[in-house]
């Protein structure tokens, strides 16, 4: 039992009163006491505030007779009866309408008071104002979520580094590797390709040094030993003293990419090549027609027909994708200047049979040669006169053997020319380079004959 | 005595007009071939003196006959319309003529060709 007051202790106690009324009358806290029949006992200067209330109109009054919302007030009935009960406090957040500031959400305690008997003679509460705290909680929170939510959504692999580079985690994305996310690993320079290394290198340690982004492609090794071709960029993340705390990075999986660049490079390289191949071709056949032709106005004439078959040839072996133009189409390519709408001279016939693009250039250019001959002095220079074109195959060995034959008839008596023109060597030396076969070319009096025999790699052959 | 040229050439064309400019340039054609197996197969038969190599044989490359060349001591020169860029680091050193050449070209390239280098057999 306490001992009964003494005068000194009166004085005591009364300052020791005013000394709480004053805290108790700063603090922006809300400070109460609820007594066993949940009736206020006391409410300071911030929980009148917040009722908007003066003392008198509260004292003596429970919550929902002070207009708590029924849920709210038997929320804490139950509460304050627990206190009672366990003489242990609770602690509870609540969001509540303050008079003057609005719905704030509020973080509180009541506490047991005991009585000199050491029973429950009251129960205290404080209250503070965590509106802000939670705004902000939520925030990160959801930043937290919404940062989650891009990492699993990105195609890229996101990572950090420490400082030195010497640990990365990998964060998330699905890219790149099937290392595990969320886990401390060792890194070494080992894992990139040994060609990219010392590139790779420079390009971190150039980062570190002027802690700026880090950016570079290279091939990292995979856990099967694949190298995969990587785009990777890091960023540093700074704390609050402006030293590194570690670097954030994304690597993205470029090996699709690399390898569209390379054969776009070799597709330059290879239309750099047939450019100029047939800027070479144009240089010989104008150097072999001038030398064997001494009329001006003839040379001029067959250079342009000659470069419209090659320009003919390469459309076609264009629209078929530079893998190959069929026979037919090539023979009726290189008789275009001839074939003038009526074409009831020309036989032609044969399987079908597709020639790979060096071939199909030959072949067309020496037909068109035999035409344009024909055309001046053999069998196409008289209505009468007939060209008949017929192709095989011939078994020859595992693969096939192409037989052409142009036969020329009902023309004027054909006398062979007094010297090798170009017409003639391009299809007894040039076809013979091109097709490596073999070409007989003879000047019957009754009409030229040429035939051409090529072996046929086995896929030109189509059934 | 004239000098014997081996030529590895695609074009036909390329080929008739090498046959008719090279002998007035003082050479001799003394084989040609179209392909790397057929330029392999023409050097069992022949010593030339030196070659003229297109680099690109009907989409193949033709190094493996330089490397023949090398081998045998025949000096060559490459044609090619790609730059020296694609020639590799064992070839980097040989002579390129980039097409379309001229005549005063392949003549200034050839002059350039060292003698037959003897090898022991």
């Amino acid at each position: 039992m306490d001992t009964p007051l003494e005068p000194q202790d009166h004085i005591e106690a009364n300052a020791r009163l005013r000394l709480y009324e004053t805290i108790l009358a700063a603090v922006p806290d809300l400070v109460y006491v609820f007594d066993l029949q949940h009736r206020f006992i006391y409410a300071n200067p911030a929980l009148l505030a917040m009722w908007g209330l003066e003392w008198e109109q509260a004292q003596g009054r429970t919550c929902l007779e002070l207009g708590y919302e029924p849920w709210h007030a038997a929320m804490h009935d139950d509460e304050i009866e627990r206190v009672v009960a366990t003489r242990a406090p609770i602690r509870n957040d609540v969001p509540f309408h303050h008079s003057t500031l609005g719905w704030r959400v509020y973080d509180y305690i009541f506490i047991p008071v005991f009585g000199p008997d050491g029973e429950v003679e009251a129960v205290a509460g404080t209250t503070r104002d965590v509106t802000e705290r939670k705004q902000q909680e939520d925030a990160l929170r959801r930043s937290e979520q919404r940062l989650s939510a891009i990492v699993n959504a990105s195609s890229d692999l996101i990572f950090r580094l420490c400082p030195d580079w010497r640990e990365l985690e990998l964060v998330g994305g699905d890219a790149v590797t099937d290392l595990p996310r969320g886990r401390r690993m060792g890194w070494s320079p080992e894992r990139i390709h040994p060609e990219d290394r010392t590139r790779a290198l420079e390009a971190m340690q150039r980062a570190r040094d002027t802690l700026t982004p880090y950016r570079s492609q290279h091939r990292v090794a995979l856990r099967s030993g694949e190298w995969t071709w990587i785009e990777s960029r890091a960023v540093p993340v700074h704390a609050r003293d402006g030293s590194v705390s570690e670097w954030f990075g994304a690597a993205t999986d470029i090996t699709e990419r690399v390898r569209h660049e390379e054969h776009l490079r070799l597709m330059v390289d290879e239309l750099n090549h047939r450019v100029k191949n047939t800027l070479a071709i144009v240089q010989s056949m104008v150097s072999q027609t001038l030398r064997t032709c001494s009329d001006h106005d003839q040379a001029v004439a067959l250079i342009e027909s000659r470069l419209r078959t090659v320009a003919a040839t390469h459309d076609m072996l264009t629209h078929e994708k530079w893998t190959g133009a069929p026979l037919a189409q090539i023979v009726r390519l290189a008789m275009g200047d001839c074939l003038d709408g009526d074409s009831t001279w020309l036989d032609m016939q044969g399987p079908a049979v597709s020639l790979d693009p060096r071939r199909a250039v030959a072949l067309s250019m020496a037909l068109h040669e035999l035409c344009s001959n024909a055309t001046r002095h053999g069998a196409l220079s008289v209505p009468q006169g007939r060209v008949r074109i017929h192709w095989w195959l011939e078994r020859d060995g595992d693969g096939a053997r192409l037989v052409l034959d142009w036969q020329e008839s009902g023309g004027p008596v054909v006398h062979p020319p007094a010297r090798v023109g170009f017409g003639t060597r391009l299809l007894q030396r040039g076809l013979q380079h091109d097709m490596a076969g073999k070409v007989d070319l003879a000047f019957l009096p009754e009409g030229v004959r040429c035939r051409v025999e090529a072996p046929l790699p086995e896929l030109q052959a189509t059934p | 005595m004239m000098r014997q040229v081996f030529l590895v050439e695609d074009e036909s064309l390329l080929v008739m007009v090498l046959e008719d400019m090279l002998p007035e340039l003082g050479y001799e054609v003394v084989a040609s071939a179209y392909s790397v197996d057929s330029a392999l197969r023409t050097l069992e038969a022949h010593e030339p003196d030196l070659a003229i190599l297109d680099v690109n044989l009907g989409g193949a490359r033709s190094f493996p006959v330089a490397d023949a060349l090398a081998i045998r001591g025949i000096p060559f020169v490459f044609a090619s319309g790609y730059g020296e860029s694609i020639l590799p680091d064992r070839h980097a050193s040989a002579l390129l003529v980039p097409k379309p050449y001229g005549r005063q070209e392949l003549e200034a390239a050839l002059a350039k060709l060292p003698p037959r280098r003897a090898v022991s057999p």
